[in-house]
Order: structure tokens, then C-alpha cells, then sequence
């Protein structure tokens, strides 16, 4: 029976007077570390895929709409842009731009963004192929590895796709051929396990007019036929040539009046003319500039407003919670003092009472913080299951920060505080005068 | 061994409170008659160490009490006397057992569970081990306030009233146990009382 023990027993045989102290304590304790939580992984997912890039070109609009959609693939696409427009941004050797890789976005299957890029994407992100190949014909892709899995599909698995970026099966694009799995990328933890990446030209197919598509579909006939083959082969090779027997031209060799949705750039230099160059696009095209750190950060300033708002409500909750404590305990007195002076009588110090109310003050604190650790990791978890439907980013609630243990010491300091005045109030009091009134 | 000698006290306001010297030899059993208000809880107060007398001294064996700093008190109180009060308190969130092996720790003793299920069962309140304090009768808890007095083999042991909430059957039981537990250990007992009851069965007595 140490004193530990003793104000653990003390805690537990007033169970109702401390609930509410330890609801509160964990109501705020968990608020602050969600809030820590989201905010770390937040950033974490977001820095993780600015992937070098230092500017993203696109239509006029929001550059934060931009970003978000180019880089982070959560938002709708300002609009499109004409690839005569891009085509300075793309030519070999340009002086300042390392690569300018283009993304054509608008479409989707089961809620997965569906991407038309060229490999580049792959090495911006570091991302390696996993099992299959890299997407070379139109119709063909490559798909992240959370494509892969939450969606079960495997090499050589088609699919219709539909318009779009939300999971719509009235927009399915039925009309048009299917797409066909030919590359899982290893996971990265970037955007891309969550992307599925084809080439720019298929957009085109998509969306436009078939005329061309048949045109080549009636020529392959013609020129199969002349060969001489049987019909069972003409057939394999139909399928196979669907789409053209070569793999698509250049985006730079492409009818310049064809659109995409951005373009990713990469600099070889932060250099003057480098940082200029947002400035001239913005001032004298009629295409729009943004560089992703500058965005995320306005972003995460903006959250910020609302964090600092939910911190202080978080802080007051635990402070109200403090006071609850000191109540709880200093109202648990005047019941106890008999008890206390009994334990007086029976040899117990003054420091030892001291340190009897202080546990208790402790033991309350502590439990509400776990409690509170306990809540805020299964709401992050819940929160990450609805994040991962909604924007198909990966959160986690088993995820342990070190400001948590800062938050223990700091939940410890109000337990003592709370408990101090309680604690010296019950080591002062006079043994004889309680013991005498009975 | 108790001596008690010129003693005085007064609380703040009030007049001075003179007590009649007194001396117990080890193992000898005592009554302290005195009516309400001629202040017998003081004495007794003053006696186990919860009080500083305002001149006077206290021997217990070999040690002035009176003369001991407060952290040393609480240590000699712990071990050498038990107190067995009018109503018998309890901490309430721990049973029988604990609370009389939280006097053992109290006194900075191991805390031995043969001896404590020993003297309840002296006590006849073995069966109560488990229970919560505030189940038992009056008499079972004065007689758990008794075991815990004396769970420490203390040189004395003070009784303030210990019979006044209890009938004529418990009060006989209780202070026949009390002095045949405090004569086991040769413990010096002293009752304050103005119980006319237990004049018959305790021969010492000094008139407050």
C-alpha cells in the first residue's frame, strides 16, 4: 500500500466525481494532438510530392486551384491549355528548364484520376516500375501501386473510364476503347500510387471525334487484307493495332492546336531570369504561373487561422478541465479530511499527504491524456479512411509524434498544478481540530 | 511507559486548560474519567503527539515526545502509539485489509498480512477482511479501529470514548478484547472516557 496505490484507490472509489475532470482533460488534450496529427501529415503528404517541381504553367485562374490539381491531384483543373502555347516550355535545350512535362487531366476510373503524361512524370517522382512496363501506346497505362491494390487490378486488366473526376458511372465513356494495364509502379508514397498514367494523345482520342480513329481502323483493314493474312490473324492484329501500330509522336510534333491541362517545370537553376520567367508568363501570356512551395504555403498559412482557432479552444478546454481537477479535488477534501488526519495520527507526514493529492492530481491528468491520445488516434483514423475516399491520400491514425510526449509533460505540469493547492491545503490541516470534531 | 507531567494547554482566546499529572507503567491499564467539555480529547491529543502542551512534558519510555520535532513525532507516533477514536474512522476507499496494512506502511512497517489476519481474527472481525469499512456494524468497526491500533505492537495505546456509540453487549465485548489485545503485547493502555460503564472493569483511574 504505497501512496500511489492509495490516491489510484481514492480516484476509483469516486468515479463520477472525476469523470468529469478526465472527459474534459481528454477532450482537450485530444482536440490538440488530432490538430498536431493532421497538420504533420498534411505537411507531410504535401512536401512529399513537390517533387522539385518550381513552377506549374497552366490556364488562368487560381494558382492554388492550379497546384492543387497538377501537383496534388484534389482539386478540378483551372481549364486547358493549347499545346502551341506549351511548346516554348517543351523544346530541347531550352537554357532554363531542366523538363516541362505535360499532365492532361479530366478523367477518371472508380474515383482514381486518370493522367496523360510522358515518362518524365516517373523520374520526377523517383518512382520505379513495380511489375509490367511504362504506358507507350495510347490506351495503355501505368497505374500506382493503391490503384493497384484498392482496386484489385493486375497486368493486362482493361477498363472503361469515365468523364470527369469523381467516381460517375453516368459518364462512362462506353463509346471509346478500352484502357489496358500494362505497368504497377512500386509504392512511393507520393501522388502517383494514387494516379493512373497513360499518354496525352489518349485524352485527344477520348474526347474527340472518332473520324480519325476509324480512318486508321479502316486502313489497317485494307493493308491486313492486301497482306493476305487469315481471318483469325487479322483479327488478333486488329485488336492490337487498334489504336496505331506506332507509339505516339512527340507532344512537339503533335497538332499544336490540341489542348492539355498543365504543364510541371523544372528548372536547371534557381536563377534571376528562372524566377522571372512566373513573372513574364503571368504578365505577358495568356497562361498562368505558379510555383508549388509559395501556394502550399498560403495554403497551410490559411489553415493556420482555423488551427490557431481550434488550438486556443483545445487550450481553454484543457484549462477548464485543470479547473475541474482542482474542484474535484479540493471539494473531495472537506469529505476526506477526517481520513487525512487519521493518516496523520498513524504516522503519515505532511509530505507525505502533499504527495498523496498531488498523484491524484497525476493519475487524473494521465488518464485523461491517454484517453485523449486514444480519441484523437482513432479519429485521425476515421478522418484517414474518409480522406482516403474522398482525395485518395494516405493518412494514418497509428502515427506517434514526438510533440505527444511534449503534450504528456505539459498534461503531467496541469495534473501538478491543479493538484497544489489541494495538496498543501490537506498537508496543513490540523490533525488534532479534525480528529477532535469527528 | 507514560509520564505526563504539568501539563497545560490553551486554545487561542480560551482559558488555560491544566492537566493532572500522570504515570503509566508499561503494561498497565488506565482510565481517564472525566465529564464533557474538562477536556479529555486535549489530553489525550496531547499525549499521542497530535498536540504541543503549552508547557509541561511528555515521556513515552525513553522519549520526550513533547520535545520532538514534527517529522520525528510523526515517525515515534507511527510506531509506538495507537489511537483508537470515538467513531471509528476509516479511509474509505480501501477495505478492511488495507486499511490495516496501510498502518503498517504508515508506521514504516512491511506490511504483514499473517499478522493483520491474525489480529482481526482476535478481534473476531476475521471474516471482515474484505469488507468495506462502512458495511460493518459500530461494533465490528470499532473493533477493526482496535486491530488497527495495535496491528503495530505499539508501546500505547490511547482510547479517546472508545465505547460511546456502542450498546452495553458491544461496549463489554470491545473492552474486553481491547484490554486483553493491549496485555498480549504488554502495550500501556490508556482509556479517556466518561462512560460510567467500563469504572468496573478498569481498577486504575485518574479524575479529570
Amino acid at each position: 500500500m504505497n501512496w500511489l496505490q492509495l490516491s489510484w484507490k481514492n480516484i476509483i472509489s469516486r468515479p463520477l466525481s472525476m469523470l468529469l475532470s478526465i472527459v474534459l482533460f481528454a477532450l482537450g488534450v485530444g482536440l490538440i494532438s488530432i490538430l498536431f496529427l493532421l497538420d504533420h501529415q498534411l505537411q507531410q503528404n504535401f512536401e512529399k510530392n513537390l517533387a522539385g517541381v518550381d513552377l506549374v504553367v497552366g490556364a488562368k485562374g487560381s494558382p492554388l486551384q492550379l497546384i492543387l490539381c497538377s501537383m496534388y491531384h484534389i482539386d478540378a483543373p483551372t481549364g486547358n491549355i493549347a499545346l502551341k502555347d506549351a511548346r516554348p516550355f517543351m523544346v530541347k535545350n531550352h537554357p532554363l528548364i531542366e523538363k516541362a512535362i505535360p499532365l492532361s487531366m479530366g478523367d477518371s476510373y472508380k474515383g482514381y484520376r486518370i493522367v496523360g503524361t510522358t515518362k518524365d512524370l516517373l523520374s520526377l517522382y523517383n518512382a520505379k516500375i513495380a511489375t509490367g512496363k511504362v504506358w507507350k501506346f495510347n490506351f495503355e497505362t501505368t497505374i500506382g501501386a493503391a490503384v493497384a491494390k484498392e482496386l484489385n487490378l493486375k497486368i493486362g486488366d482493361q477498363f472503361q473510364s469515365s468523364h470527369g473526376l469523381t467516381n460517375d458511372e453516368m459518364h462512362m465513356h462506353d463509346d471509346v476503347e478500352a484502357f489496358k494495364v500494362v505497368g504497377i509502379l512500386e509504392p512511393s508514397g507520393t501522388v502517383l500510387d494514387q494516379l493512373i498514367l497513360t499518354t496525352p494523345q489518349t485524352f485527344w482520342l477520348i474526347h474527340e471525334e472518332h473520324d480519325h480513329d476509324h480512318e486508321e481502323h479502316d486502313h489497317d483493314h485494307s493493308a491486313h487484307n492486301h497482306d493476305g493474312h487469315n481471318h483469325e490473324d487479322h483479327d488478333h492484329d486488329h485488336s492490337d493495332h487498334d489504336h496505331g501500330p506506332a507509339a505516339p509522336k512527340s507532344l512537339l510534333d503533335e497538332d499544336q492546336d490540341k489542348q492539355i491541362t498543365s504543364l510541371l517545370i523544372r528548372f536547371k537553376g534557381r536563377n534571376f531570369q528562372s524566377l522571372n520567367m512566373q513573372r513574364n508568363i503571368n504578365e505577358n501570356t495568356d497562361l498562368q504561373a505558379a510555383t508549388p512551395a509559395i501556394e502550399i504555403n498560403r495554403l497551410f498559412s490559411l489553415m493556420d487561422t482555423g488551427q490557431q482557432a481550434l488550438r486556443t479552444l483545445a487550450i481553454v478546454i484543457i484549462f477548464v478541465s485543470g479547473l475541474s481537477i482542482f474542484i474535484s479535488l479540493f471539494s473531495s477534501l472537506r469529505e476526506r479530511k477526517y481520513e487525512l488526519a487519521l493518516m496523520r495520527s498513524m504516522g503519515a507526514k505532511p509530505a507525505g499527504i502533499f504527495t498523496l493529492i498531488i498523484l491524484e492530481g497525476l493519475i487524473l491528468a494521465s488518464i485523461g491524456f491517454f484517453i485523449g491520445i486514444l480519441l484523437s488516434h482513432g479519429g485521425m483514423q476515421l478522418l484517414a479512411n474518409m480522406i482516403k475516399d474522398a482525395y485518395r491520400y494516405s493518412f494514418t491514425g497509428w502515427q506517434f509524434l514526438k510533440e505527444e510526449a511534449y503534450l504528456l509533460i505539459g498534461a503531467l505540469f496541469i495534473g501538478v498544478v491543479a493538484a497544489i493547492i489541494p495538496a498543501i491545503q490537506a498537508s496543513k490541516t490540523d490533525i488534532s481540530e479534525t480528529l477532535a470534531k469527528g | 511507559m507514560l509520564i505526563a507531567r504539568d501539563l497545560t494547554f490553551s486554545y487561542t482566546g480560551e482559558k488555560r486548560l491544566k492537566f493532572p499529572d500522570i504515570e503509566c507503567k508499561t503494561g498497565e491499564q488506565w482510565l481517564l474519567i472525566g465529564q464533557s467539555g474538562s477536556g479529555k480529547t486535549t489530553l489525550l491529543h496531547l499525549l499521542a503527539g497530535l498536540r504541543t502542551p503549552k508547557s509541561g512534558s511528555i515521556k513515552i519510555n525513553d522519549t520526550v515526545i513533547s520535545q520532538l520535532p514534527s517529522s520525528a513525532l510523526d515517525n515515534f507516533r507511527g510506531k509506538n502509539i495507537g489511537i483508537i477514536f470515538q467513531q471509528a474512522h476509516f479511509v474509505q476507499s480501501l477495505n478492511v485489509e488495507e486499511n490495516l496494512a496501510l498502518a503498517q506502511r504508515l508506521a514504516g512497517m512491511k506490511i504483514d498480512r499473517t499478522r493483520i489476519r491474525t489480529m482481526l481474527e482476535h478481534l473476531n472481525v476475521g471474516h471482515k477482511l474484505k469488507s468495506n469499512p462502512n458495511q460493518l456494524s459500530a461494533g465490528e468497526q470499532q473493533r477493526v479501529a482496535i486491530a488497527r491500533a495495535l496491528v503495530n505492537n505499539p508501546a500505547i495505546v490511547l482510547a479517546d470514548e472508545p465505547t460511546s456509540a456502542l450498546d452495553d453487549q458491544n461496549t463489554e465485548q470491545v473492552i474486553k478484547l481491547l484490554k486483553e489485545q493491549a496485555a498480549l503485547t504488554n502495550a500501556t493502555l490508556l482509556i479517556v472516557t466518561h462512560d460510567n460503564r467500563l469504572k468496573s472493569i478498569i481498577e486504575k483511574q485518574i479524575e479529570l
